[in-house]
């Protein structure tokens, strides 16, 4: 089913449109929350809760591709959960890697002030992403937005996990300076 | 800014963005053995003497088929099939199919000691035997520290778009890697002001590859081993030499046993403000040919060297462990 029509199933407030979001990005989902989660029964409640979401989100929102938005849902909900510590056990896994890896950028930035900061932040590191060709510009959302662990990122691409380690500490660096030239960088 | 913050603000890129990222096939290598090689793979897995598994002796992971994933559950079918090698199980838990896809779990455990952790890796030695063309994946999705169980996740994509649903697939593994550990420094102790302007230099032999940015500045020379000079970061990776040859600053590596470890790493300067990648790389065999050198060269001036610290990002295997494991089974 295309996703118009399933957006059309919600805007009509038929749950045949869960079933059709089940069906067609279940697996995605599920996969982004084990991501961040690591544990399978915190991955399946924190789905099933974004599944509510989305039927409380269209409308108002009509969402022209529905996968982004529903991961989103799915992404912000995990990433909540793990933070609120209701995960039944911190798994590591690879939210806490790609945490890791990011611990060099965040440090160096000030915290937004404001929701508008916080959203021209956004709109900065989406121009940055423009920037780069569009395979590193892959590996960097399915390693820091979709927390693919390395080994699924160098299969799913089919690079040697080298050239991925490589691609995304460049991909870092190039978003610190980007970020620096803006004037987002803290100066010590 | 808090790492978390940062994660959230990454959250809000353009969609564009969220779904290019899913828009590729796995690049696998299709895998299309020729119908005469498909009949003597399916003769040998028959012929093969794999211990059997008595069914007292099985403890699936059973609760898995509810729990791995809810869009699929209903269609997940429990498969319980398993072996035992060398202390190992193997198991194929559940298997789902949807036409030309299949998922199938995939549990390993050690019934004796603690050789299968979180960082278990199937080390590219696992085959998949079936009587179709297709592109296939085995992942490490989950480890229970509980029971001291890994699951894999193999997914396969037959071509053609027929459904793989009736197809009799032999899973088969012959080692894995265990007890992986990342290692991410900054080399304060090798000085980059001393490196040599003058090094001992060797022609390129047993090479294994590299990368490049043209065929003319394609290494043809890389340093000899300096005597007294190697320096460990991490057990079973040294720094053997540095120094200029051709104006450039050349970083050499070891990499012990890579074919029972696959320790790999990459190498970079630091000079405090940026990181500068190596502009090639070269790899080469040790005289025993089990270990690899690996040689990183920097496009930096003596001068320019000298404001740096050397940094790398390795990573490292501590336990191999073989064994003969395979189940046949048919997907429903």
């Amino acid at each position: 089913m295309e996703d118009g029509e399933i957006v059309r199933l919600f805007l009509a407030r038929d749950e045949a449109a869960i079933a059709a979001t089940k069906a067609k990005y279940g697996a995605v989902s599920f996969g982004v929350a084990l991501n961040i989660l690591g544990i399978r029964e915190d991955a399946e409640e924190t789905v099933d809760d974004a599944y509510l979401s989305l039927w409380n989100a269209i409308p108002p929102h009509r969402p022209e591709k529905l996968m982004p938005f529903f991961l989103k849902l799915v992404r912000r909900a995990a990433l909540k959960r793990r933070r609120d510590g209701r995960a039944k056990k911190r798994g590591g896994g690879e939210y806490a890697l790609a945490y890791d890896e990011l611990g060099d950028v965040a440090s160096a930035l000030p915290d937004p002030q404001s929701e508008l900061e916080r959203a021209e932040l956004g709109a900065a590191i989406d121009r940055f992403l423009d920037t780069l060709p569009r395979e590193a510009r892959q590996l960097f959302v399915c390693r820091y937005w979709y927390m693919d662990s390395v080994p699924e990122i160098s299969r799913r691409f089919g690079f040697s996990e080298s050239k991925v380690k490589s691609s995304l500490m460049r991909s870092r660096r190039k978003l610190a300076a980007a970020l620096k030239k803006e004037g987002y960088f803290i100066e010590h | 800014m808090n790492i978390d913050t940062l994660l959230d603000v990454i959250g809000d890129i353009a969609p564009e963005k969220v779904a290019e990222a899913r828009d590729n096939r796995p690049k696998r290598r299709p895998l299309a053995p020729r119908p005469a090689v498909i009949a003597a793979l399916l003769a040998l897995c028959l012929l093969v003497s794999v211990p059997a598994m008595a069914a007292a002796d099985v403890e699936p992971a059973y609760a898995l088929v509810y729990a791995v994933a809810p869009a699929v559950a209903q269609r997940l079918k429990p498969v319980r099939l398993a072996c035992r090698d060398n202390g190992i199980v193997m198991e194929v838990v559940a298997a789902e199919v949807h036409d030309d896809e299949a998922n199938i779990y995939l549990a390993m455990r050690d019934t004796e000691s603690d050789r299968i952790d979180a960082t278990t890796d199937l080390f590219d030695s696992y085959t998949i035997n079936r009587p179709f063309d297709m592109a296939g994946t085995c992942r490490n999705v989950s480890f229970d520290a509980e029971t001291g169980t890994v699951y894999f996740l193999i997914t396969l994509n037959r071509f053609g778009g027929r459904a793989i649903t009736g197809s009799k697939i032999t899973f088969s593994a012959r080692e894995f890697l265990s007890g992986k550990e990342k290692f991410t420094a900054v080399l304060d102790s090798v000085s980059l002001a001393d490196a040599p302007l003058s090094p001992a230099v060797q022609p390129l032999a047993d090479s294994r590859g590299g990368s490049w940015p043209d065929e003319e500045t394609a290494p043809a020379r890389v340093l000899t081993p300096q005597a007294g000079f190697a320096f460990s970061p991490t057990p079973g990776v040294q720094v053997t030499a540095i120094g200029f040859t051709g104006g450039q600053l050349h970083v050499q590596a070891h990499f012990d046993d890579i074919r029972r470890t696959d320790n790999h790493g990459w190498f970079w300067l630091e000079d405090g403000e940026t990181a500068i990648d190596p502009i090639a790389s070269v790899s080469f065999w040790d005289e025993a040919q089990s270990g690899a050198y690996y040689e990183y060269i920097f496009d930096v001036t003596p001068d320019e060297a000298a404001r740096c610290a050397l940094a790398c990002e390795l990573t490292t295997s501590s336990r191999l462990t073989e064994g003969n494991w395979q189940v046949t089974f048919k997907v429903e």
